[in-house]
């Protein structure tokens, strides 16, 4: 297992949530590496800098001051540069508008946030072993979103 | 028979001609006639006076020889008056026989032997004067006169037969004449006779014709005068009710737009009497505003040329108070199409204008409450989104750390403190719950509802399907009629289907498989409890049934009642809002939901929803 470890970054203005997903992530059997911002502005200002590491995965919380995960979605999935970015919408709620507006602006994976740590841990780890070239090939609706 | 009256007259002037030429012809032959007579009386005249003539010479040689034999001068004097009478008749012939060439050379010749006799007379007497022995001197002069007499009467014979030759051709004239003129007169006659039954035939065939073109002219002239009355009398009464009419001013004006006529409508709506405003231009109704931008006579230029204009805007009345008034504009035009004149009918809309105008600030203001309505409802739904993620994210947190530490310190916790960590779990997840069926509850709320017509069957298997574990755990049977297909917002029915089912199954006595049934039927008007009777007719009803706890009747009401709970929480889980849902959605769709239950026996519920026409 010589891969080089995947560079996950989270988006998340909550620190218990960023900790929590940091506990679960290295729980993960899968080597990873996290990157942390608290909101969109600092996510797009890491993205957009010179000889930026981009991240194999970004978890997007919607509900962000300043610049929101929907804003950062729209942003990434315009610029050529995050092609090889996966996208995973990383929320409390889970409303049908927010699936569906996620959906069409060119998310992956539509995670709700789950009340139970292992659940989290699995979660990632089903999300993190995806493989998402094949996977997108036959994105739809129906595999969207992710249940626990 | 028609004969124009040009003909006629030409009939009657060759008629006249043709008269007058016969009457010509039978005068004339009057005149002959007479002159003929007259001749023939002339030439009996001269036979007379001839015969008298050689009487009266004859006189004169008796009364000679007399006063020659007896020198009595008794006999001289009868020779003298003789002589005289013979003078007499010679100056009468000379008369008589004027102009008649053959006669008068014939008397001429008579008159010289007259004259010569007469001389040989007076020779005789001279030659015998106081001889009584006639010597024969004598004697031979009485010879000379003896031959002298016999050329007289031989003359006076020639006379008469002369006289007789032209007596005959008179007379032979007169006979033609008398012959011809009762042919001419008959003809004259006739012709009179012809002419006046012509005349009279024709002038009482005219008269005929005159007496029954009168009659139909006195027909004609009393229906007309009849027809003249009814016109005349509606013409008063279209009068009567155009000045009467009140709700509308009806105004004549010329073709400059002059006022000629008004009615008590004009005066009722403008304010203005009929003497003060006949003869001024209808401008006088119209606003300043209205008179600059010269709308009056735009208005009779478009009369004009279309026939006809309508406006409606507000007017001036005579006291200067405005009214809107809705104009109707017609030209009135003669037979060659010039117009004279417009009628120009004007209604008083003033109260609907304002009834409308006062509706538009009322649908003004139901717009503006309905936008407040809106923001207000967008702020209640943007509330729950925060309230569903604000709201979840600490009981999400509570229960996500309780996890952490049963799972990692479970080993340095007492079971005290595990079950205590339990309960707390066990109240957030209840409370994200709560949250979750409240957020449930304002959806039915929105306002984007888009009925379809919906497979009810296929509906509620794919809700059942939903239940599988649970229907499994419980080894619940569940019975489905035939149900209908409506139409319906698909996801609140399933919403509705799913909290029912659900209800049923949490709510199955212990020990006792549950039961649901589905039924459905179409019932009336009257059987609907709470159904206005009015509208609609006929309703669908679908019934679930269970086998379960049920309760009592008299919450059959209040258990549709946000929060209503009628168990324990520690009994049955549920937080008092599914029944909630079903009423809203149910009436989402016009329909009613209601409940009947017998406790420890079975609930029913019932949806109606009304049938479609």
């Amino acid at each position: 297992m010589n891969q080089p470890p995947l560079h996950v970054l989270l988006a998340d203005d909550d620190d218990d949530d960023r900790m929590i997903f940091k506990d679960a992530l290295e729980e993960v059997r899968v080597k990873t590496r996290l990157t942390l911002v608290k909101d969109g502005i600092q996510l797009m200002d890491y993205l957009l800098q010179d000889d930026c590491d981009y991240p194999g995965i970004v978890f997007l919380d919607l509900n962000m001051p300043r610049k929101g995960g929907i804003e950062c979605l729209r942003e990434i999935r315009s610029d050529k540069r995050f092609n090889n970015i996966s996208l995973a919408i990383y929320s409390t709620s889970a409303s049908d508008g927010d699936i569906e507006d996620t959906f069409i602006k060119g998310a992956n994976v539509y995670i709700r946030k789950p009340n139970d740590f292992a659940s989290l841990v699995k979660i990632l780890e089903d999300v993190i072993t995806i493989n998402w070239q094949y996977h997108n090939s036959d994105l739809n609706r129906e595999n969207f979103v992710l249940s626990i | 028979m028609k004969i124009s009256s040009g003909l006629l007259t030409g009939i009657f002037v060759i008629a006249l001609f043709i008269l007058l030429f016969f009457t010509g012809i039978a005068y004339r032959q009057m005149q002959s006639l007479k002159a003929s007579e007259r001749l023939i009386s002339h030439s009996y005249d001269v036979n007379l006076e001839l015969v008298k003539l050689f009487s009266s010479l004859k006189d004169t040689e008796s009364g000679q020889r007399g006063f020659m034999l007896t020198k009595d001068s008794m006999y001289f004097r009868q020779y003298i008056s003789s002589w005289m009478a013979a003078q007499n008749s010679m100056d009468r012939l000379k008369v008589l026989v004027k102009g008649v060439k053959s006669q008068e050379t014939t008397l001429d010749t008579l008159f010289n032997l007259i004259t010569l006799r007469k001389s040989t007379l007076e020779i005789s007497m001279q030659l015998a004067d106081g001889k009584v022995i006639v010597p024969e001197s004598v004697v031979q002069n009485m010879n000379e006169g003896s031959q002298e007499m016999e050329m007289i009467r031989t003359q006076i014979n020639s006379m008469t037969a002369n006289e007789k030759e032209l007596l005959a051709i008179w007379k032979n004239t007169y006979k033609k004449d008398i012959n011809v003129a009762p042919i001419t007169y008959l003809i004259v006659i006739l012709f009179a006779i012809l002419i006046f039954i012509f005349s009279f035939y024709k002038i009482s065939q005219d008269r005929t014709e005159l007496q029954k073109a009168n009659n139909d002219y006195l027909v004609m002239n009393e229906q007309l005068m009849f027809k003249n009355t009814e016109l005349k009398k509606s013409e008063d009464r279209y009068h009567l009710m155009v000045s009467e009419v009140q709700d509308y001013a009806i105004i004549l004006l010329n073709n400059e737009g002059i006022i000629q006529n008004w009615n008590k409508g004009a005066e009722k709506i403008m304010g203005y009497s009929e003497e003060e405003i006949i003869g001024k231009p209808i401008s006088v109704f119209y606003s300043k505003e209205d008179i600059a931008r010269k709308l009056p006579e735009q208005l009779l230029k478009e009369a004009t040329i279309n026939g006809k204009a309508t406006h409606a805007g507000w007017r001036i009345r005579k006291d200067g108070s405005r009214f809107w008034g809705n104009v109707a504009i017609t030209t009135l035009r003669d037979e060659d199409n010039n117009v004279i004149g417009f009628t120009k009918v004007t209604r008083d809309l003033t109260s609907q204008k304002e009834a409308e105008e006062r509706l538009l600030e009322y649908n003004r203001s139901i717009e503006k409450k309905n936008i407040e309505l809106l923001a207000s409802n967008e702020e209640i739904a943007s509330f729950n989104h925060i309230a569903s993620h604000d709201l979840q994210e600490p009981l999400r947190k509570i229960q996500t750390f309780i996890s952490r530490i049963t799972r990692e310190n479970s080993e340095h916790i007492s079971e005290k403190g595990k079950e205590y960590f339990a309960r707390i779990s066990t109240s957030a997840g209840r409370m994200q719950q709560l949250i979750d069926d409240l957020i449930t509850y304002t959806h039915t709320n929105r306002a984007d509802k888009v009925f379809i017509r919906t497979d009810l069957n296929s509906l509620i298997s794919s809700v059942l399907d939903e239940f599988k574990p649970t229907i499994e755990e419980k080894k619940a049977v569940i019975r489905t009629e035939h149900l209908p297909t409506l139409s319906v917002i698909p996801f609140q029915f399933e919403q509705l289907f799913t909290n029912l089912i659900d209800n049923s199954l949490k709510y199955s006595r212990q020990n006792v498989s549950p039961v649901i049934t589905i039924t459905s039927s179409i019932v009336d008007a009257h059987k609907v409890p709470g159904a206005t009777l009015t509208n609609p007719k006929k309703f669908h009803r679908i019934t679930i049934s269970d086998n379960g706890i049920g309760f009592e009747n008299q919450y059959a009401d209040t258990i549709f009642t946000l929060f209503q709970r009628l168990h324990g929480k520690s009994e049955y889980s549920g937080t008092g809002i599914g029944l909630a849902i079903c009423k809203k959605i149910v009436e989402n769709h016009n329909g009613i939901i209601s409940a009947e239950s017998i406790p420890n026996e079975g609930s029913q519920f019932h949806i109606f929803i009304p049938v479609e026409v």
